[in-house]
């Protein structure tokens, strides 16, 4: 049985450790302790998945219901696998791209890093939104302090101007509970939902649904992203759409469907209705894009509009269908984003346009090139299908509307293909015949990306196995 | 027992101190140093004292529920800021020793009245302290910023007066413990003009505009007690009037109080967003401080007061890091917004302190400043003020903006590479830097008052 | 089932093997299924795995095998092993690896089609052979029209694909199964309108894996892929699996009313697909044309609720087909060349190919003692006056394009006869003797599936409208008389020109990109408007700021206003 507070502490140890070492000024290089330190964190989380967790408690002060408890709810464990092991490719990127001042960089790493396993297991609300603060005021400094140009210190002010006033509307659904449970600890307020009037349910659920839209983000309030995702180096864009769009999702289920689920289910209609429009219009934006970072911007907003439709429908198998499909997107758009970035690295450029025949050069980014794609598409066997299917099953018994988002899908393959056709098919240019592939390193790390994308397109059981109590 | 309380041993403290300062000559050059370390010793024990045994509690000073901590946390603040001023080692005469005892006193004293005479008095002691201290820093502007601070602060005075004769005219008495019969009318118009003159002091809208001048012209360190426990005293004097003196839950006051509180933090997020120069932004957002512990009031429940007096906390510890932190890189000519990259290699501890304050200030998590926040929501909801909460978010964002453009420019990135060059850290600094971090560290502590 | 397992354990080969390997797989499948077919001739065998199962509800894959499903696996991987065979021939100069392994990975993905049982285990595999298919078009990936064309053909497939994932998803939840028997078993209790949805989204899922109207472009687009996968995806398997499809689900297509229209556009199709091969010079697009036709055909024979006919033309043609794709991938080796009036010039005539290339022309027209003249009949079993009619008029255009390739390509004598390989040898003339005696296997049909067949008079009179057709081919473009015929049947095919069909689509594509274009534009201004929105509030407290200007004079008189204000409050209130 393993404590969870071990994994929080572990990434503790490792800030602290490259605190130490900053102070001391030797010893490891900081990507080797992030690195040491992610991996045991994986060893705690894997035998906590083999012997099983035992939930924490630590009371700081009662007054404000203010206590450090940990626990694993209905949807915890397939969210914990995926921010444990998703920043661990990352990092590759991270000590590529991230030249200056690594110390301070990797601090803010790990503290994302352990804030966003944080935010997934911790029962105490107030915890909750700490580590969910925590998360995004790392990522913001990883974005202003780390991008290259003017442009990206705008974003990244734009991110958290745009962000906090998500968190603090879901502050405001934290306090309205309090207000009427008394409490901040989940399960408490779960068992007391009987006592919260009505309306207070719905203003709560409305502020929840800002929270959502921006976080995740939904269409009408997803004007922070395309500058954030763009312009911010590109770790930290694999953060922001790997685990912090997550981040969304999760709240929108815990929260939305956890404890609001008759409003949910009252409102399912429009809300995905709103998410159908949102996936349409999105696509048709994606299709216009001719930069492949903004390109994948726009289409891990398509994902999450799908996200979207899947828990407002309120419909339990939609509801998993959306926790497998974030989960796949993580990966996916991870591996998308590291293809983006090496090719710019290597071209100097991302516009589609500017590319072309590249997969007589590099043979091997093609290969998962294609294999991203094939996933993004729903190709069953990749991880994105199982995730899409149940979300239409789920959503068609009670809203055939939903439906019309598979055109969205139509309008994805369409750009999705043309990029890979411009990008890596056809005659190659010229002034791009020196370019190298993939070296081993690299290999590895998408290798280590795609297995998951395997994974859980050949093994959904793995990840529906322990949805339980959904 | 009952004779060592803090009060007594403050204004003991003065008189001794001026004995001494007559007597400075004959004691020679060593004389001024030690007078310094018996102000230091005189705030020390009056801390301690408060501590154990609570507050002055005679005919028109009266101790409440949260008068010993309050008084407590003043204390607190007051001596490390004070010790931070003598931790510079620059000269500074012993009349600021004494005006800084007696604003200290006025202060304290605040927190007890349970008279409007005896409150009027106070503050009185308290302003004419501060402008004394205002004056003492040498430079072209302390004079014109004391200046400023008189003028507005003779007016406010009067008000003040005035609306405290109003209610003696509806009441009879001037005592808190008898208001609760005063008639309707005077009542009105005696709060209205109370709160008027009382806004001086907390530095509300309209009446802050002498804040951002003054202290910018003062010295930071005696900015940092002018911005956190003088302005503490004008908001506990406040939520001495409405929660424990005077019979209201009327309509008025709310709106009259929502009006004011959400006139000021709209307006100092604004303006603190345009600011070039640290320090009046820093001035503004302790102006919106001021504000959001004052919106708490508005709700008129005892949670309200709560809220308010643990955020007055709050804020005023925060505020007071942030200006001494400040002070240290003030004297290193870092006065624009562009230059606080530079922050870094003035002291490390120093910036990382300005930047959990900072934090604090913008309340986020897990410092005081947020838990402050979440007092204050959780009041105004449970009243049922949800939509002035979900205005107020809108000033949060303001503030969160300009907050993060101070703290994005701080830059480590290029501070850390300039730190290379290693300088020799003077003793005075790293005296400075441990009042920082033992200020910081009550951010994380002060929790536990929830 | 087994077969399926041996194909993935050889996915992995990529070595200088591959091809052996691939062989070799293909082969033991072809004999797995031979002798599971003998095994369980007529018996229904169900084999079922649950892949994962959420709140209830499990999605089970399930393989079933009974005559029809495992004739159809006997089929493809005869098929896959005389183009495997060929490919050796033809890959020769090519980075043989990667093909193999694609070329498995597609015979695996199209073995596991026909014996799934489960819809979503076929709706899996279906999206496979799509995947497969778009792989091998993009063969050669430094050319730019496979790059094209094989993203067109992933696109427009791709409609299909996703209107056969909306009706399992329909019918999936109506019937809480997947089994495709289970839904059959019981389709009278669902409501009717979840059948007509589903049928006609299957319909659209078939036609455009069949490359029907108005889905038939991307077939012929892909002809830039090498020959061998033409033989096997784009004429003998893949394509099919469109009628396959609406083989299995029959009755879901019969119930929802869709016949008379998959009828129609069959026609429209066969029509279509007739002229332009008529006008058409390069001799793999008039073979795909022909492919097109023949599928329509076969849409024909479902739409008249004749699922037997249907799947015996869908054997003959698979047979025919490959072996004249064979064929023009000897000529393309050898002579570099796929335009029918160049290889006239190339003067090939009497070369061993020439018996086989005959047969396989007048198997297209459909000319007995050839196999599929016997489909033909079977094919029109169920057809009603008008049909007929319609039929005898396409057969006759038909006749007049197949002969009209066949004659200008043979129509001058060889000076020197073709090199012949095992490799080439074999397969061509295995399926030669196959479509010639092929008739026989009519009466064995009848247990694989019901069919029955005649000869009624308009098998005569359709036979009677080849001939002629053949008569004036032969007039026209052997003696090649009479250019001018040429020229006005040519003009009269540019009135059904593909590319203006095309043109509409391109345009239609072009208006979703510049909607994508408009919306990306109204997007980054709408992203710019928020800021522009928070820079527009600095700008108003920038002038805010000058209230303070540092004039004590003003500060008491702001002090002095406010006084003022929270009395005038206050009076407000009393």
């Amino acid at each position: 049985m393993i404590n969870l507070i071990l994994l929080l502490i572990v990434p503790l140890i490792g800030i602290s450790y490259i605190l130490f070492e900053q102070l001391s000024g030797r010893g490891l290089s900081p990507d080797k302790i992030s690195f040491i330190t992610m991996g045991i964190t994986a060893a705690v989380l894997l035998s906590g998945l083999m012997y099983g967790f035992i939930p924490f408690n630590l009371n700081i002060n009662s007054a404000v219901d203010f206590s450090l408890s940990l626990n694993i709810n209905f949807i915890t464990i397939p969210f914990l696998l995926l921010v444990v092991v998703l920043p661990i490719p990352i990092l590759y990127f991270a000590s590529n791209e991230i030249k200056e001042n690594k110390p301070m960089f990797y601090l803010f790493y790990l503290l994302v890093y352990s804030s966003a396993v944080g935010v997934f297991i911790s029962s105490n609300l107030i915890f909750f939104f700490l580590f969910w603060e925590v998360a995004v005021l790392s990522l913001f400094f990883m974005m202003s302090l780390w991008g290259k140009t003017i442009k990206s210190r705008k974003a990244g002010m734009k991110f958290l101007v745009f962000t906090q006033f998500g968190s603090l509307t879901l502050l405001a659904v934290f306090i309205l509970l309090f207000v009427y449970t008394g409490s901040f600890n989940f399960y408490t307020i779960a068992s007391k939902m009987s006592s919260v009037p009505l309306y207070i349910e719905y203003v709560s659920f409305f502020l929840l649904l800002i929270t959502v839209m921006i976080k995740m983000p939904v269409f009408p309030l997803h004007e922070w992203l395309p500058d954030a995702y763009y312009y911010s180096p590109t770790p930290v864009t694999m953060f922001l759409s790997g685990i912090l769009s997550k981040f969304g999702g999760f709240a929108f289920i815990l929260f939305g469907f956890g404890l609001f689920r008759n409003i949910l289910i009252n409102l399912r209609i429009p809300l995905v209705l709103l998410g159908v429009l949102a996936a349409i219009y999105i696509a048709l934006v994606a299709s216009g894009q001719r930069d492949l970072k903004m390109l994948f911007s726009y289409s891990s907003m398509f994902y999450m509009a799908l996200v979207f439709i899947g828990v407002s429908s309120g419909m339990t198998v939609a509801v998993s269908g959306a926790v497998l499909l974030m989960i796949s997107h993580g990966f996916v758009i991870t591996l998308l984003f590291g293809i983006s970035y090496i090719l710019l690295q290597r071209t100097g450029t991302n516009e589609t346009g500017k590319l072309g025949g590249l997969t007589s050069r590099m043979p091997l980014l093609s290969i998962f090139f294609m294999l991203a794609v094939f996933a993004s598409l729903g190709i069953p066997g990749l991880s994105n299908f199982p995730g899409e299917l149940l979300i239409f099953i789920g959503t068609y018994s009670v809203a055939g509307i939903s439906l019309i988002a598979i055109f969205g899908i139509m309008i994805s393959t369409n750009y999705y293909l043309r990029a890979l056709k411009e990008a890596m098919f056809g005659h190659l240019q010229n002034k791009l015949s020196g370019i190298k592939d993939l070296n081993r390193t690299e290999v590895l790390v998408f290798l280590f990306i795609s297995f998951f994308i395997l994974l859980i397109g050949v093994f959904p059981s793995l990840l529906t196995g322990v949805l339980g109590g959904l | 027992m009952e004779y060592l309380n803090p009060q007594y041993i403050l204004f003991s403290g003065i008189l001794l101190v001026i004995l001494l300062d007559f007597l400075r000559h004959s004691l020679g050059k060593s004389g001024k140093g030690f007078i310094h370390y018996l102000t230091a010793i005189i705030l020390v024990t009056s801390f301690v004292f408060n501590a154990f045994y609570g507050t002055m509690n005679i005919h028109m000073f009266s101790e409440t529920e949260y008068s010993q901590f309050i008084t407590s946390f003043m204390l607190f603040i007051s001596l490390f800021v004070y010790l931070f001023i003598l931790a510079d080692r620059e000269e500074h005469s012993s009349v600021l020793d004494i005006s800084y005892l007696s604003a200290v006193l006025g202060a304290t004293l605040v927190v007890i009245s349970s008279n409007f005479i005896s409150l009027f008095l106070s503050i009185e002691l308290l302003s004419i302290s501060s402008y004394a201290l205002v004056y003492m820093h040498k430079s072209s502007g302390a004079l014109e910023g004391a200046v400023k601070y008189l003028s507005t602060g003779i007016v406010s005075m009067v008000i003040l007066i005035f609306g405290i004769s109003i209610i003696y005219a509806g009441a009879g008495t001037l005592s808190f413990s008898s208001l609760h019969n005063v008639s309707y009318l005077p009542f009105i118009a005696g709060i209205s003009i109370i709160v008027a003159g009382l806004g001086f002091k907390s530095t509300l809208v309209p009446f802050h505009m002498w804040a951002p001048d003054t202290y910018e012209a003062s010295k930071s360190s005696i900015t940092a007690f002018i911005s956190s426990v003088s302005k503490a005293a004008g908001l506990i004097a406040m939520i001495r009037i409405f929660f424990f003196a005077l019979p209201v839950s009327s309509s008025f006051v709310t709106a009259l109080f929502l009006s004011i509180a959400i006139l000021t933090i709209f307006l100092s997020a604004f303006l603190a967003s345009v600011q070039d120069r640290i320090k009046r932004l820093l001035a503004y957002s302790s102006i919106s401080q001021a504000g959001f512990a004052f919106i708490s009031l508005a709700v008129l429940t005892s949670k309200g007061a709560q809220a308010a007096i643990f955020y007055v906390f709050a804020f005023a510890i925060a505020d007071a890091i942030v200006f001494l932190a400040y002070d240290m890189f003030e004297s290193k000519k870092i006065i624009y917004r562009k230059d606080s990259g530079k922050m870094y290699s003035v002291s490390k501890i120093g910036a990382v302190s300005f930047f959990i304050a900072m934090l604090s200030l913008a309340g986020f998590p897990p410092t005081i400043g947020f838990f402050g926040k979440l007092l204050i929501f959780y009041a105004l909801f449970s009243s049922g003020y949800a939509y002035i909460v979900l205005l107020l978010f809108f000033s949060l964002l303001v503030s969160t903006f300009y907050y993060f453009s101070v703290l994005a420019d701080m830059n480590p990135l290029v501070a850390l590479r300039e730190i290379k060059t290693k300088h020799k850290v003077k003793m005075d600094q790293r005296l400075k830097e441990i009042i920082l971090v033992v200020l910081t560290l009550s951010l994380f502590v002060g929790i536990i008052f929830a | 089932m087994l077969v399926s397992s041996i194909l993935i354990a050889l996915l992995g080969e990529k070595k200088r093997l591959s091809w052996a390997v691939s062989l070799i797989g293909a082969a033991a499948s072809f004999m797995v299924s031979s002798i599971l077919f003998s095994t369980y001739f007529n018996k229904d065998i169900i084999e079922k795995y649950t892949w994962f199962s959420v709140s209830g509800l499990s999605f089970s894959l399930s393989f079933l095998g009974n005559n029809l499903t495992l004739f159809m696996a006997m089929l493809v991987s005869f098929i896959s092993v005389l183009v495997l065979l060929f490919s050796r021939f033809y890959m020769r100069k090519e980075k043989q690896s990667r093909f193999y392994a694609e070329m498995s990975f597609f015979i695996f993905s199209m073995l596991g089609l026909v014996i799934a049982n489960s819809l979503l285990l076929l709706f899996i595999f279906w999206e496979f052979v799509g995947i497969a298919s778009y792989l091998l078009i993009g063969f050669w990936y430094d050319r730019e029209e496979p790059a094209v064309s094989s993203k067109k053909a992933l696109i427009i497939t791709r409609i299909g694909d996703l209107s056969f994932l909306t009706a399992v998803i329909v019918l999936f939840s109506s019937f809480k199964t997947f089994s495709i028997s289970d839904i059959i078993g019981s389709l009278a209790t669902a409501p009717h309108s979840v059948l007509v949805l589903s049928g006609a989204l299957l319909t659209i899922a078939a036609f455009s894996k069949a490359a029907q109207f108005p889905f038939y472009t991307w077939l012929i687009d892909a002809m830039e892929g090498p020959t061998p996968v033409s033989a096997l995806l784009h004429s003998a398997t893949m394509v099919a699996a469109g009628v396959y499809l609406l083989i299995r689900l029959l009755p879901i297509v019969s119930i929802a009313g869709m016949s008379e229209f998959i009828v129609l556009l069959a026609f429209i199709t066969a029509f279509i697909s007739a002229v332009l091969a008529l006008k058409e010079r390069h001799l793999k697009k008039i073979l795909a044309y022909s492919t097109i036709e023949s599928l329509a055909f076969m849409f024909m024979a479902i739409g008249t609720l004749n699922a037997g006919g249907a799947l015996f033309y869908l054997f003959t043609h698979a047979i025919f087909k490959s072996m004249l794709f064979f064929i023009t991938g000897i000529f393309a080796i050898f002579f570099g060349t796929y335009d029918i009036y160049l290889l006239k010039d190339k003067r090939i005539r009497m070369s061993w190919v020439t018996v086989p290339a005959i047969i396989g022309f007048a198997s297209i027209a459909a000319i007995p003692p050839f196999m599929s003249f016997f489909a033909h009949s079977a094919l029109t079993y169920n057809f009603n006056i008008y049909e007929n009619i319609a039929f005898v008029i396409v057969s006759f255009i038909t006749a007049l394009f197949s002969f009209r390739a066949l004659f200008v390509v043979f129509g001058k004598r060889a000076r020197k006869p073709l090199k012949k390989e095992f490799n080439t040898v074999f397969p061509v003339v295995t399926l030669v003797v196959l479509s010639t005696i092929g008739g026989v296997f009519l009466y064995f049909f009848g247990s694989i599936i019901t069919m029955v067949q005649s000869f009624d008079y308009f098998s005569f009179i359709s036979l009677a409208a080849v001939f002629l057709g053949v008569v004036i081919s032969y007039f026209v473009f052997y003696k090649g008389k009479a250019e001018s015929y040429t020229t006005k049947a040519r003009d009269f095919a540019e009135k059904f020109e593909n590319y203006r069909y095309e043109k509409l689509i391109i345009t239609a594509g072009k208006a979703v990109s510049a909607l994508g274009y408009g919306l990306a534009e109204f997007d980054s201004t709408l992203v710019k408007s928020v800021s522009t929105a928070a820079e527009s509030t600095f700008f108003l407290s920038s002038k805010l700021r000058e209230i303070e200007n540092g004039d004590a004079f003003r500060y008491l008189t702001a002090i002095i206003i406010g006084v003022v204000a929270v009395v005038i409050l206050a009076v407000v209130f009393v």
